[in-house]
């Protein structure tokens, strides 16, 4: 039995809806843009989704936040609202479930709310919003909107947390508890991200430049991706073939040196698809642009692949999404098995890594069968996927 | 959907192990005086875990050794309802000043697999480790996971629960009274796949539980006990309690957890 990846689109910095993400992937343009974010005086660049876009898909007071209408507007591209409701309407909405990945969920709302705390320490009236100020504001939004009633669950193991989302949809679809689940991962700027990484020294004062000899860090990003996962193949018959989850057991931000966990992940999820490394046409690596994991990323790659992997790391287009980057770029691999559109590693020029030989800076068209993408997360947390497209 | 459960854990208001748990039951353990110090955690990492990773590690340990279970190699999922309120409160108000300071470990710690972090660091664990969380319906969705992935993967899964008590603003959300974590180790049962047990000597207990999908919404069903009421109704992790009353034999009772505002899971011990 397989998991079948039938639909998907996504919104981020590059565009909302799949038509003006493949144009700025093909254009090369980064999403990314000086920082201007309210409250955070940081000389950095960020990947933004636009304002009045996302104001223009406000949900009701009671679920209102950035992440909220983050993922209201990612909803009403590429037809995909009405491609759930559809698969509602086959399976019966209790045989669909939400399979979400976050970080930041809607902790940006509750940033905002103690501004403007009373005298008492509650809330303020505009911010008494139970079901906003917790982990799972998101999925219960989703899950609300969607009028999905299956199982629905915030996976939230900080960078990893939607690729670990593709994973848990297969295990609902395999042990029979649905037929469909809308996978989706979305978070959103705020000031936690911004300032939580600068603490850490990881933010560059440029846009992030994965794998560059002059890499100095990452550049925060938001996006929405949703993929609807259905035990039933769609005509273009694509399917998770793969997927490997590991711990690094190293350090809680710090990837382990030598890529022990990124190793791990990435055999299993081969192993599982029965797939050899020259089967896969196309890598999305996490490539944040830090030194650490290009460093320890770039090394395991090359010597789990041969020279001609067609490799890239596409942060320096979105910006580094965190919770949503493993949809993001499960979506990247999904386009290079559908579209054989390959996104390239934009703003990186000089490589110094053990994989920059592999690596496509331009974004090009070619013809890929089976697509991997790593995502790797704090607390060591690491996951791989793996897409395959099966002659129909 | 059939699993067995080798081992327990477990710290709150009235037990510091499993072995309090019947004392608890009937009003009569004394609290904790303090909060756990597990061993798994490397005294060098001790000072910068937050509360919620002392007491998830120190439930996940116990599980473990009661199982027999080696805690460098298994599957773990993490559940909890509001997460490290310590830390978001701590960040929030940081965030909220016109100069903001941040403290690097804090923002790491912030993250909500963190207590899974420290957990796979002490323990040296590779294995997969993920951390669920669904607000009231997250024990639910807890079992859910570590069940389905004990089934689909063939192997044992730790599950581990956890919610630390909170204050104003974040306990207008839901309020809090006081500390509970509780752990399982979960195992396919035969019946699923094969196993790869522990020795046969280290299963304290060995709970066969059918779990089941309802298309009907459920209220969580309460603990038998009086005091064991009033620790569910202290701490929303401390809904577990139900469960282990069960398993204890101590309540006659099917345990059902709602999932979603529609769906509810329904748990049933098969066998003891």
């Amino acid at each position: 039995m397989s998991t079948y990846i039938n639909a998907w689109t996504l919104t981020s910095c590059i565009g909302a809806g799949l038509d003006e993400t493949r144009k700025t992937l093909k254009q090369n343009l980064s999403g990314l843009q000086s920082n201007d974010w309210p409250g955070a005086d940081i000389d950095c660049w960020i990947g933004k989704v636009n304002d009045d876009l996302l104001q223009a898909n406000t949900p009701v007071a009671h679920w209102n936040s950035r992440n909220n209408r983050l993922a209201l507007t990612g909803l009403q591209h590429d037809r995909f609202d009405e491609l759930v409701k559809a698969a509602i309407n086959e399976f019966g909405n209790r045989r669909v479930g939400i399979a979400l990945g976050t970080s930041t969920s809607s902790i940006g709302r509750t940033e905002n709310a103690y501004t403007c705390l009373e005298t008492d320490e509650s809330f303020n009236s505009l911010y008494q919003q139970s079901d906003i100020h917790t982990p799972h504001s998101t999925g219960a939004f989703l899950a609300d909107h969607l009028c999905v009633s299956g199982p629905c669950v915030t996976i939230s193991t900080a960078c990893s947390s939607s690729a670990k989302a593709f994973a848990t949809a297969d295990r609902w679809i395999k042990a029979d508890i649905v037929d469909a689940v809308v996978v989706a991962g979305v978070d959103s700027l705020c000031l936690s991200v911004i300032h939580g990484f600068n603490s850490l020294q990881l933010v560059s004062e440029q846009p992030c430049k994965p794998f560059d000899i002059e890499r100095s860090g990452i550049s925060l990003g938001e996006a929405a991706g949703f993929a609807l996962v259905s035990r039933k193949p769609s005509d273009q018959n694509i399917r998770l073939s793969g997927y490997g989850e590991s711990t690094d057991a190293w350090h809680m931000s710090t990837p382990h040196p030598e890529g022990l966990g990124a190793r791990l992940a990435m055999e299993q999820a081969l192993a599982r698809s029965g797939l050899q490394p020259d089967d896969i046409g196309y890598l999305n690596l996490h490539g944040t642009g830090t030194r650490a994991n290009d460093e320890s990323e770039g090394g395991i790659c090359a010597s789990l692949f041969d020279s001609s992997l067609r490799a890239a790391a596409t942060k320096g287009f979105t910006g580094h999404t965190l919770g949503a980057a493993g949809i993001v770029e499960a979506i990247f691999a999904l386009e290079a098995v559908t579209e054989g559109l390959l996104a390239g590693t934009a703003n990186t020029k000089d490589g110094d890594t053990a994989i920059s030989d592999r690596l496509i800076r331009q974004t090009i068209t070619a013809d890929v069968q089976h697509a991997m993408t790593n995502s790797f997360g704090f607390g060591g947390n690491n996951c791989t996927l793996i897409f395959s497209r099966d002659a129909v | 959907m059939k699993i067995a459960i080798k081992g327990i854990g477990l710290f709150g208001a009235g037990a510091s192990s499993w072995s309090d748990f019947d004392d608890w039951r009937k009003g009569q353990s004394k609290s904790p005086e303090k909060l756990p110090t597990p061993e798994i955690i490397p005294k060098a990492e001790r000072r910068r875990a937050p509360r919620t990773a002392k007491l998830a590690v120190e439930v996940a340990q116990q599980a473990c050794e009661m199982a027999g279970q080696n805690p460098g190699d298994i599957a773990s999922v993490f559940t909890s309802v509001l997460a490290d309120t310590e830390i978001s409160d701590q960040m929030c108000r940081a965030l909220a000043q016109p100069v903001k300071v941040v403290s690097p470990t804090r923002f790491h710690n912030s993250v909500h697999n963190a207590p899974a972090g420290y957990w796979a660091i002490g323990a040296g664990n590779h294995a997969p480790c993920t951390f669920v969380s669904a607000f009231r319906e997250s024990i639910g969705a807890g079992l859910l996971e570590a069940a389905a992935q004990a089934i689909a993967e063939n192997r044992p899964v730790l599950l581990v629960m956890y919610d630390i008590p909170n204050k104003l603003p974040l306990s207008d959300v839901l309020n809090i009274d006081s500390d509970f974590a509780a752990a399982m180790v979960i195992e396919p049962t035969a019946a699923e796949a094969g196993t790869d047990n522990a020795p046969i000597e280290a299963q304290v207990i060995n709970s066969i539980l059918e779990l089941k999908l309802n298309s009907a919404p459920a209220e969580h069903v309460k603990p038998v006990s009086q005091t064991l009421r009033v620790a569910a109704e202290e701490n929303p992790s401390a809904a577990i309690l139900t469960l282990f009353e069960i398993i204890a034999g101590q309540s006659p009772l099917t345990s059902l957890w709602s999932l979603t505002r529609q769906s509810s899971l329904e748990v049933k011990l098969v066998c003891d």
